[in-house]
């Protein structure tokens, strides 16, 4: 229960810090994605359990707050990570394949939830943000490793 | 996979609109937050340019000096030109007619983190304060967008700079009052278009909506004219426009109800 509870206030101030924060700051082009870096973060540390509820809650937080299809957030994270974790079981469990996995649904999450508005082949500010994406996931996997004692 | 099960329920109960009490009342609540969260990132990201701009700042202040001197002298004039102005439409009984009887509402302006495109923003008042779509947004006389999406709370617009919005238009500076028909190119340019190979147009016009389009009002100011393209091969001319107003730097904009 302390873990859920956990999940769902980090969640909420990810949320709420891409969406009003970073988005002023970095621009829209360059805001990275916390909620898909803090849920794919648990793929490293062979937590999914805890990965696919931060992405559940993460991704629903993130379409209540924005202009989204409701739901359409967790079921892209959701699929993307349930794929990533077929991925990890029958290919590769290298850490340089998760990293990959984890830009990779960047990028597709991007290009789903984007789907309303028109793309001028901004391509590069899809690489940057995934890229962003990518290490502070890495960055949230660090803070995984030492949260089990904590909470 | 029970978590992805959710998750496709949540789908289509969101498809339905099922869920949209909850967004209206999650929206509600953490409005304030999200704000202050902004202003926060405006307040550093302004901070940041500050200092990274310091000497362009400072020639900057000093040209800002003399035009204020010299704009001083020319409010002093309009202030007689509309003294007089307001006794003639006294006269002719104008006031309270077509355009002067609008009502606005006043939003806060929130970037839409789903559009990298930067062709839309978010404002903080929705169907509540009786915004519908379609609602002409703007800043001053300055036309800045129209309204998309609304929700109870909030309300998605696009910009004027967004190629998905059109409007026509017609020069305030000429005679002839040129028509055109003006397209959203991303960033604070607008293309004006089907621009008749007779009629005139010049650099530094201003240029106004006409309301022929029936989806804007007429004599909002679009942006002034920064070059104008004719190409020998092509029967219309075109134009590329700025908007006077920078786009990304909305802070409040007002909708307009009726």
């Amino acid at each position: 229960m302390k873990k859920i509870l956990y999940l769902i206030f980090i969640n909420m101030i990810l949320v709420l810090v891409q969406n009003s924060f970073f988005s002023e700051l970095l621009d829209v082009t360059f805001n990275p994605n916390l909620v898909l870096a803090f849920g794919f973060a648990f793929l490293f540390s062979n937590q999914e359990e805890d990965g696919s509820f931060s992405l559940l809650i993460g991704g629903l937080f993130l379409d209540l707050l924005s202009f989204n299809m409701l739901g359409v957030s967790s079921l892209t994270f959701l699929v993307l990570y349930e794929l990533s974790i077929l991925i990890r079981k029958y290919v590769s469990k290298g850490f340089v394949i998760q990293l990959l996995l984890v830009f990779i649904s960047s990028i597709v999450y991007i290009l789903v939830s984007s789907f309303n508005y028109p793309q001028f082949a901004n391509y590069f500010g899809i690489v940057v943000v995934s890229a962003l994406t990518t290490l502070i996931s890495l960055f949230f996997h660090f803070i995984h490793r030492h949260e089990n004692k904590f909470i | 996979m029970k978590k992805l099960f959710i998750a496709l329920i949540i789908f289509i109960f969101g498809t339905f609109g099922v869920l949209s009490p909850v967004r209206d009342a999650f929206q509600f609540i953490f409005a304030p937050i999200q704000f202050g969260l902004k202003n926060v990132a405006l307040g550093l990201k302004g901070s940041i340019d500050f200092f990274y701009n310091l000497k362009r700042l400072r020639d900057e202040n000093i040209a800002l000096l003399q035009e204020n001197n010299d704009l001083t002298s020319v409010i002093l004039e309009l202030k007689k030109a509309e003294e007089d102005n307001e006794l003639l439409k006294d006269q002719l009984n104008l006031k309270n007619k077509e355009s002067f009887d609008k009502e606005f509402v006043m939003a806060s302006v929130m970037g839409n983190p789903n559009d990298l495109t930067g062709g839309t923003i978010i404002i903080d008042k929705g169907l509540r304060h009786g915004i519908k779509i379609g609602a002409n947004v703007i800043e001053g006389n300055y036309l800045v967008g129209i309204v998309k999406e609304v929700y109870t709370e909030r309300s998605l617009v696009s910009l004027i700079t967004s190629p998905s919005v059109s409007a026509t238009v017609r020069d305030i500076d000429v005679a002839q009052k040129t028509e055109g028909l003006v397209t959203g190119k991303y960033g604070t340019s607008i293309l004006m278009t089907r621009i008749l190979p007779n009629e005139e147009i010049n650099v530094g016009d201003s240029i106004i909506t006409s309301g022929k389009d029936g989806f804007f009002e007429p004599g909002l100011l679009v942006g002034k004219v920064v070059q104008v393209v004719e190409v020998p091969a092509e029967p219309l001319k075109s134009a590329y426009l700025e908007t006077i107003v920078d786009t990304s730097k909305l802070h409040k904009v007002f909708v307009i109800l009726n």
